[in-house]
């Protein structure tokens, strides 16, 4: 059986193959603090802002890093002031390679999915493509050695 | 079965990691080849990591500068990660990730919080000859967005970013 090309695969694979069905999401009014401890317990770094089934912003640990730490804010505040608002969004049956694309030219790490009837319905993560990139190569290349030309002094064990 | 040598055409027996007669590295001989029709398998397999490192992405810290100092350089410099040295050797490594998890809503005083405190410890690192694809398997499996690049005696080249790499690819689809 051949394989196909990662080529036709980055085509016609869709993006709601490969997600990972877990979604952060909160309403724009929450406050940064429960934001922060909303992130920390699901071990995310971003939060889908939403409002009645809709993506209205993304909030994320970039947000949080540039906007909010060390600086004079109150922590009472809303999301809403500090979220990127309107973000860019990709369709559940948009193809992986377009994911891969807006990723890199924008240097996002996570994207809201919005189906076609402008409802949330997932997010990307950048890591989710990589894992999904690395499934396309032999895994014996990555079992290699650090150095493959090594020659070992000692027998092993020794 | 005995193993030819490329170099001298010796016969070895197999399983041998030098040619017997020549000293010729038989080890790479039984590496799996990118198909030659995939440009994206030979992308990734064949181009070394050097084609992503652009020279601007390296920040360094010491274990003993503080958290307030490393938010500082991140919004100015708007980056997201920095290596942490100690000695002239790599260890940590602290993005946005450590922020969050470990600073934000716990530490109140910036200044007071040392960056050996918040890091990640003993970071995976490539060489700048690496293929691409180790970079690529060593995010998938760790989980990492940020991969330091080191030279051979452990000085700090540069840092690859998860960016870089979709980028690299993403500019390979466009010249179909």
């Amino acid at each position: 059986m051949t394989k196909p090309s990662v080529e036709t695969l980055l085509k016609e694979k869709k993006i709601y193959q490969v997600i990972n069905p877990k979604c952060v999401t909160t309403h724009p009014d929450v406050s940064i603090k429960q934001a922060i401890n909303v992130m920390q317990e699901n071990k995310s770094g971003y939060i889908v802002v939403a409002e009645h089934n809709q993506c209205v912003g993304m909030f994320t640990e970039t947000d949080v890093v540039r906007k909010i730490l060390g600086k004079d804010v109150s922590w009472n505040a809303p999301i809403r002031d500090f979220m990127t608002k309107n973000p860019s969004v990709l369709s559940p049956n948009d193809p992986v390679g377009k994911a891969i694309e807006l990723m890199g030219d924008n240097r996002f790490y996570h994207v809201p999915l919005v189906d076609a009837n402008g409802n949330l319905s997932g997010v990307l993560s950048v890591r989710t493509l990589i894992r999904f990139l690395a499934e396309f190569y032999p895994t014996e290349v990555f079992n290699l050695p650090p150095d493959p030309n090594q020659v070992m002094t000692q027998p092993e064990g020794g | 079965m005995k193993i030819k040598c490329p170099s001298c055409g010796t016969e070895n027996i197999e399983g041998l990691d030098r040619c017997e007669q020549c000293l010729h590295s038989l080890i790479t001989r039984d590496l799996p080849k990118p198909s030659k029709d995939d440009l994206y398998q030979n992308a990734l397999m064949t181009a070394p990591v050097s084609a992503l490192v652009t020279g601007k992405d390296l920040l360094v810290a010491d274990t003993a500068d503080s958290i307030a100092k490393v938010i500082e350089i991140f919004q100015k410099k708007s980056k997201n990660c920095v290596l942490v040295y100690q000695k002239k050797k790599l260890v940590g490594i602290i993005s946005n990730r450590d922020l969050i998890r470990r600073v934000a809503g716990i530490h109140a005083d910036l200044s007071k919080v040392k960056a050996q405190d918040v890091m990640t410890p003993n970071p995976e690192s490539v060489k700048l000859q690496d293929p691409i694809s180790f970079v690529v398997n060593k995010m998938a499996m760790g989980g990492f967005r940020h991969v330091p690049v080191l030279a051979q005696d452990g000085a700090p080249i540069s840092i690859v970013n998860i960016h870089d790499v979709m980028h690299f690819l993403s500019s390979h689809q466009k010249k179909d």
